[in-house]
């Protein structure tokens, strides 16, 4: 899998005035790219237009050489992209591995198969192994988000969208996340869009790095330049 | 002062200019006028067979009307009107069996039990909500047709026949006579519902169907005034139920049962949910016509379903609402898209002097004042707590603020910022801890007692009701200062005089935030930041000594945001405590006198702007550990 | 007298099976459309009457069943496909409002196609069962055997395969289900479709018992909603509360008056909702 995600002067918006005002962003294959922006900049816009759940106004998506804008939601992800919504969104009443095997739901995948894969993704993250049984709503939060990230990459992604991944999650887990997704990320030469507000662990496992702000992408570069970037600095700290 | 603003020419100030104009009310006006004299001739001057029919037309309008007060102004889908209707009719039917009570006082009486009923069923069905409250109604409309269908004393299945139609203790009205009756009530009803639409009580309503939760933010007891319009819509049906009753002279369960209850709605959802005259040409449609075109009436059923799929689908507004939407398309040419524009500095507007005497609470009153001598807290929050699950996402927070401060509250994503507004107005209830405003306590009460004492707050996501102009909006924050309930909102010129100062404030509100040219606009043809600024105005009617702004900055851009700037400070400087949550340190570091800075629930740090993000904590939460 | 007590009791759990199919159609399509179908009783009504029609024709019942069944799954894809996929982003109400519309729209249908008068049929399979001393007629045991069977049927399909583990996450998030690759719209006509079909061969399968006319399906549909309200959201519950409405509303006909069919089952609603407003499927009503 090597197409990356191309976001090519797209608009979008609910209904109303453009909330997006053309923005281009590009994730290539295997490398890891942050997005970071205040809260109202549009972030949580972008990665729903991306995801399908948002009809874009205008503009190209596109995985590799396929056009994404206009294609059902769950095709999107079959075709590679998939998206792990802010806040997660798992589904309390079914349990760790019932949310694991919704992956495979409408694949071709005999059992054996399923059985291969939910052990691969245990053997990755071997707190959920200890919970397969248990209901979502009993773990922790940054359990929780191991887990959306597992059943993420069941879908099998050629790029991995990740909305604001560290709410409500303490620092040093963060990190941790964030570096098991590098990993990951890396050993399936998956392109990883790291949308966050949390600026400093963003750009210490990122590549390279946009700034989002009231729509469209205002600063981008390396993510050691923009780390180093008065501006960034300033508008996360008004110093 | 600068502001925000739209540089358009033309349009002085609103509707009134010019006292000719062709405005859509006047047409409407107008319109009204003229059907309620055709109402009258055409059926009298068609012959007897019409009269009965425009009679029965007549009554059910009563009915509907009623059932948009619930449904379509109140927002609560009732399936179970028709069992109103049904108290009403088999009330006057009883008690003229067994009595001489003149007509009008058993009409009365209809309309007395038919509401107390409505008490009741209102009272229970209102404690569930979307669905099961429609179900709920439903269950206790079938239950009564059943009781009616087995009891004696209403003559069981064959009902009651004989009813007497002597109405005002003058002998038996002929049907020409009954008809004038019904249809002025019908046309009263009509009117006083189109009256409220536009009154304090009516804003309320509307506002509580498009967001509860912003009701209970401007002082709306939500569960109250719910109940209030559940029973005055219960009420009319009784009325009209009791007129049905006279006018056919005989009652039976086959008018009040499930069928009659899909009819009711479906008449108020054809011809427009909160329109008023939806009510009136629902019923004709749904009932007049096939009653008047008899080869029509085995199609009834069909075309009623076809149709209400249709307006649910296409014409969500219903008939009435998607004329009156074209009459203002026709009739102002005004309707250019909004281009969003930084002004120059704006004059000051001064809010103009009350031309008639309101009482303030005395919070407000106080608050007024710019120069308040004592910087006493207005609100003081000590060790609040709330957890969800094992998650503690407020852990013992202390926070204060004294008039003519603006003490902001920053923090990550998920740092508790959220939870702890909706604490403190509350939306929510800690599990520990005390919030003291204004010396009371008030954690333990509900979110529409705090806005009567003072609170008022913006919202994270915009919360605006579509159906209201911006200046009404704005005007929505004098509820819990204002008085006008149902009665006076609804007859005209009842509440002229709180409606004029109430109209006028919104109007300097809306001038001093450069929004004038918007004031009839509706909120979904406006910038965010224009959305923002109206949900300000809300707040600066309130006349609150204590607002609350949720992340007022998000989605603005820098000249927006700087205005907004303004608009606090000089709110600040007039002796308002102020407390802002945003994530927009350029804004939070220019305006605050204290920040507090929470992370994981948490206070990580709190005082003076400039000190708190010097430390290390504050700048690891931000940045993480690349700083 | 038990005799008597046992053959009342049956009558309703005849009645009560068709309460409780109809719930099950309620269930099915609560799960993926997150609307209570109200025109689920349309459903059945069809079934009854084209089955009934066949009948009449000489077509051999079992036929008709089938029938009804096919009419009822392209009733329910069809509510889905015009109606309820344009409206998923509606309030609640208004999608309510929708299926009372639907409901409407196709008992003016049934009028315009049938007429007013109740139909019936002779009975499929004649004859009786001697059980314990009372003597049941056979088409009421498969009819009862029919809830019994469809009942199952959900509870292994919703809970113990891929697609009622997909259907559960729909109903619980539609959107993060679509994130997860689910192919949503797909299995709202599948469920919409089915819970038709088992509306259809309900109502042909009980059309010789009961008369059944273009007015009963309102109060039908709402009956079903009513069995799985309070059952909270199971399959097996919600056979087992229709079952118990249909016994004791007849018990409550029989022994204390004519009247009270409704009122004991609607004031088993009232009550429900009022004891325990927060059982899963009245939260998930409200919520939705």
């Amino acid at each position: 899998m090597s197409a990356g995600l191309h976001v090519n002067d797209l608009v979008a918006g609910y209904g109303g005035p453009p909330v997006l005002g053309g923005v281009n962003i590009d994730v290539e294959p295997g490398e890891t790219v942050a997005l970071l922006g205040a809260n109202g900049a549009g972030k949580t816009t972008l990665s729903r237009t991306i995801a399908g759940l948002t009809p874009a106004y205008s503009g190209t998506i596109k995985l590799g050489d396929v056009e994404l804008t206009g294609r059902p939601v769950h095709r999107i992800v079959r075709d590679g992209l998939v998206t792990v919504p802010e806040g997660r969104r798992l589904f309390a009443r079914l349990t760790v591995e019932g949310n694991l095997r919704l992956a495979f739901y409408g694949r071709e995948a005999s059992e054996e198969q399923i059985e291969r894969r939910l052990e691969e993704a245990y053997e990755r993250f071997p707190r959920l192994r200890d919970r397969r049984g248990q209901a979502v709503g009993t773990m922790s939060g940054g359990e929780q988000q191991m887990l959306a990230i597992a059943k993420a990459l069941l879908l099998d992604p050629a790029v991995l969208v990740l909305d604001e991944p560290s709410t409500g999650l303490a620092p040093i887990i963060v990190e941790q996340l964030l570096d098991i997704i590098v990993r990951l990320a890396e050993e399936a030469s998956c392109g990883v869009l790291l949308i966050e507000q949390n600026v400093g662990s963003a750009l210490k496992v990122s590549d390279r790095a946009y700034v989002l702000e009231r729509g469209s992408v205002t600063i981008s570069g390396s993510a050691d330049e923009l780390a180093a970037n008065e501006a960034v600095r300033a508008a996360y700290l008004g110093a | 002062m600068s502001a925000l603003g739209l540089n358009r020419t033309g349009r002085a100030g609103g509707a009134s200019a010019g006292g000719r104009r062709v405005t859509p009310n006047r047409v409407l006006a107008f319109g009204a006028i003229a059907f309620a004299i055709a109402a009258y001739a055409f059926p009298n001057l068609a012959g007897g067979y019409w009269i009965n029919i425009a009679t029965i037309v007549a009554v059910y309008a009563t009915a509907a009307v009623g059932l948009d007060l619930i449904t379509g102004y109140g927002g609560m889908l009732s399936l179970g009107h028709a069992a109103f209707f049904g108290v009403g009719a088999y009330t006057v039917a009883v008690l003229g069996e067994h009595t001489t009570i003149p007509g009008f006082v058993l009409l009365f009486a209809a309309v007395g039990i038919a509401g107390l009923v409505g008490v009741f069923v209102g009272a229970l069905a209102l404690r569930t909500e979307g669905h099961a409250f429609a179900l709920v109604t439903l269950g206790f409309a079938l239950i009564l047709a059943s009781l009616v269908n087995g009891l004696d004393f209403t003559g069981g299945p064959s009902g009651i026949a004989g009813i007497s139609r002597d109405v005002f203790g003058s002998g038996e009205l002929s049907d020409a006579s009954m008809y004038l009756l019904t249809l002025v009530v019908a046309l009263v009803g009509v009117g006083l519902l189109r009256g409220l639409r536009s009154s304090r009580t009516g804003r309320a309503l509307l506002a509580l169907k498009a967001h509860p939760e912003l009701a209970a933010a401007v002082g709306v007891n939500v569960f109250a005034l719910r109940l209030q319009a559940f029973v005055i819509g219960a009420a009319y049906a009784g009325l009209a139920g009791g007129l049905f009753a006279e006018t056919l002279r005989y009652v039976s369960s086959d008018f009040i049962g499930l069928t009659q209850s899909v009819q009711f709605l479906m008449m108020v959802v054809i011809g427009g949910l909160g329109t008023g005259w939806g009510a009136l040409v629902g019923a004709i449609i749904v009932r007049g016509v096939p009653e008047a075109v008899e080869s029509l009436a085995n199609w009834q059923l069909f075309a009623v379903g076809f149709l209400t799929l249709l307006i649910v689908a296409r014409f969500r507004r219903g008939i009435a609402g998607t004329l009156e939407d074209a009459l203002h398309r026709l009739l102002d040419p005004r309707r250019a898209p909004v281009a969003l524009r930084p002004e120059v500095p704006h004059p000051e507007v001064a809010l103009p002097p009350a031309e008639v005497a309101i009482e303030l609470p005395a919070a407000a009153a106080a608050a007024a004042g710019s120069a308040r001598s004592s910087r006493a807290a207005v609100l003081a929050v000590s060790g609040i707590t709330r957890a969800f699950g094992g998650l503690r996402a407020v852990d013992g927070v202390d926070y204060e603020v004294r008039a003519g401060e603006i003490h902001s509250v920053v923090g990550p994503n998920g740092a508790g910022k959220s939870t702890f507004i909706n604490l403190v107005t509350g939306i929510d209830h800690p599990d520990g801890g005390t919030i003291v405003c204004e010396g009371r306590q008030m954690e333990r009460l509900p979110a529409h007692r705090r806005a009567r004492l003072g609170m008022s707050r913006t919202f994270q996501l915009v919360e605006l009701c579509e159906e209201l102009t911006i200046r009404e909006n704005v005007m929505l924050g004098a509820y819990h200062w204002t008085r006008a309930g149902f009665l006076r909102g609804a007859v005209p010129f009842a509440a002229r005089g709180e409606e004029r100062v109430v109209r006028n404030r919104a109007d300097a509100v809306l001038a001093r935030l450069g929004l004038s040219e918007l004031a009839d606009e509706h909120p979904s043809t406006v910038s965010v930041g224009q959305r923002r600024l109206v949900e300000v105005g809300r707040c600066l009617l309130s006349q609150s000594p204590l607002v609350f702004l949720d992340e007022p900055a998000a989605g603005l851009n820098e000249a927006e945001t700087s205005a907004l700037g303004d608009v606090l400070r000089e709110l600040r400087d007039e002796g308002v405590a102020i407390v802002l949550v945003d994530h927009d340190m350029r804004l939070i570091m220019s305006i605050s006198d204290r920040v507090t800075v929470l992370n994981f629930g948490r206070t990580l740090a709190s005082g003076d702007p400039a000190e708190v993000v010097r430390q290390e904590e504050v700048i690891h939460a931000y940045l993480g550990t690349a700083a | 007298m038990l005799t008597e007590f046992l053959n009342v009791g049956w009558s309703g759990a005849t009645v009560g099976a068709t309460y409780a199919l109809a719930g099950l159609g309620i269930l099915i399509a609560l799960r993926v459309t997150r609307v209570v179908n109200l025109a689920q009783g349309e459903f059945y009504v069809v079934g009854a009457l084209l089955a009934a029609t066949l009948a009449t024709a000489g077509v051999p019942l079992i036929l008709g069943i089938l029938a009804g069944a096919l009419a009822g799954a392209g009733l329910g894809a069809g509510e889905e496909l015009i109606v309820l996929r344009r409206m998923r982003n509606a309030t609640p109400p208004i999608m309510l409002l929708s299926t009372v519309a639907v409901a409407t729209l196709l008992a003016g249908a049934e009028l315009l196609v049938w007429g007013q008068d109740p139909r019936s049929t002779p009975v499929l399979i004649g004859g009786r069962v001697v059980l314990g001393g009372v003597r049941l007629p056979a088409q009421s045991l498969l009819l009862v055997g029919l809830s019994i069977g469809v009942a199952v049927a959900c509870w292994m399909v919703l809970e113990r395969t891929s697609s009622g583990r997909a259907m559960s996450a729909i109903a619980e998030d539609p959107d993060a289900a679509r994130l997860t690759g689910i192919d949503v719209l797909r299995l709202r006509l599948r469920g919409l479709a089915a819970a038709g079909a088992i509306g259809g061969a309900a109502g042909a399968i009980a059309v010789p018992l009961f008369l059944v006319d273009f007015n009963s399906g309102l109060e039908l549909a709402l009956r079903g909603f009513i069995a799985a309200a309070i059952s909270g959201s199971t399959a097996l519950g919600t056979l087992a509360a229709g079952l118990g409405i249909g016994i004791l509303e007849a018990l409550a006909v029989r022994y204390i008056s004519p009247v009270f069919d409704d009122v004991t089952t609607f004031g088993i609603l009232v009550i429900a909702v009022l004891m325990a407003p927060k059982t899963r499927f009245l939260r998930a009503v409200q919520a939705a």
